[in-house]
């Protein structure tokens, strides 16, 4: 995987387009979940995107010691993948998931820095598939996921959200 | 209401488990801290596969007992429709305990048992 400094890279274009200000809209300070698991965009492009992320405290478990429960996995997981699918439409739709399997290969600790990666492979009709993994800042990998999303779910178009003035 | 030892998860996820009649229920409560969706303040899929995990493991202390750890290897879940800002209920069912491996499948619901918003198959491996 490539690990680079933030940046976003929607197109060769040169202009953002609405999609990628969506993305970036989200990681915004007036998201809670994505502002508490600290996620910060490494790269945005259609046929990939990584974002860094912490392990938040409240994911401790008494009896998994010091390591995080593997729900957090799957908050990091579900959320690039929402993203990559963004990415690969190039459009803010709606979205919503419909599977998402996670395979955990290897404990966190909470408060470790993780990096997560995922792409969206396949769009047939209104359906999009995605894959990733969450590996460590030692390449070790942590999980793997696999999901699908309905594109056009129905719900309000996301649009609004990007004409929405940031908090 | 049984509530269960205190931890900052289930704190978080404002996680509780009740004894009924045909099993145990568990439930979330769920805030703006759960969000994914702020449009239609629909809770994050990976909110509700962390219930839903949480309340399968739980259903594998007390069908094997609370010594008993499982350690998660993957869980599968499938999102029937949106989740709404609203309690969260969950059963789970023990689909096969072995040895080493044991499998749960858990359903979760909002207004109507039986018209679940998502539904997911978890296994673990035991320690003891």
């Amino acid at each position: 995987m490539n690990i680079q400094q933030p940046h976003i890279s929607p197109s060769n274009s040169g202009d953002t387009p609405p999609w990628a200000e969506l993305v970036k809209s989200f990681f915004s300070k007036g998201h809670h979940l994505f502002s508490t698991l600290d996620m910060e965009p490494s790269k945005i492009a259609a046929d990939e995107v990584c974002i860094f992320a912490t392990i938040p405290t409240f994911f401790s478990y008494e009896s998994i010691g010091d390591c995080a429960h593997p729900g957090a996995y799957t908050i990091i997981l579900d959320t690039v993948f929402g993203f990559a699918v963004f990415a690969k439409i190039q459009k803010p739709k709606a979205i919503a998931t419909i599977n998402l399997k996670t395979d955990y290969l290897r404990p966190i600790e909470i408060g470790s820095k993780v990096i997560c990666s995922a792409e969206c492979f396949s769009i047939n009709g209104n359906v999009a598939r995605t894959r990733g993994e969450i590996v460590d800042y030692d390449g070790r990998p942590l999980a793997s996921a696999t999901g699908s999303f309905m594109i056009g779910s129905g719900g309000p178009d996301f649009n609004r959200v990007a004409e929405r003035p940031h908090s | 209401m049984t509530r269960f030892i205190d931890s900052p998860l289930r704190h978080w996820l404002s996680f509780e488990a009740i004894e009924t009649g045909d099993g145990r229920r568990y439930s979330m409560m769920p805030s703006d801290a759960h969000i994914g969706n702020p449009m239609i303040k629909a809770l994050h899929g990976g909110v509700v596969s962390t219930f839903l995990e949480l309340a399968a493991l739980h259903e594998l202390k007390r069908a094997l007992g609370s010594e008993t750890n499982g350690s998660a290897i993957n869980i599968n879940v499938d999102y029937l429709k949106s989740v709404k800002l609203a309690p969260l209920f969950a059963r789970a069912r023990i689909a096969k305990a072995g040895r080493r491996l044991v499998f749960v499948d858990c359903a979760a619901w909002q207004d109507d048992e039986n018209s679940p918003a998502a539904k997911a198959a978890c296994s673990f491996t035991l320690s003891r």
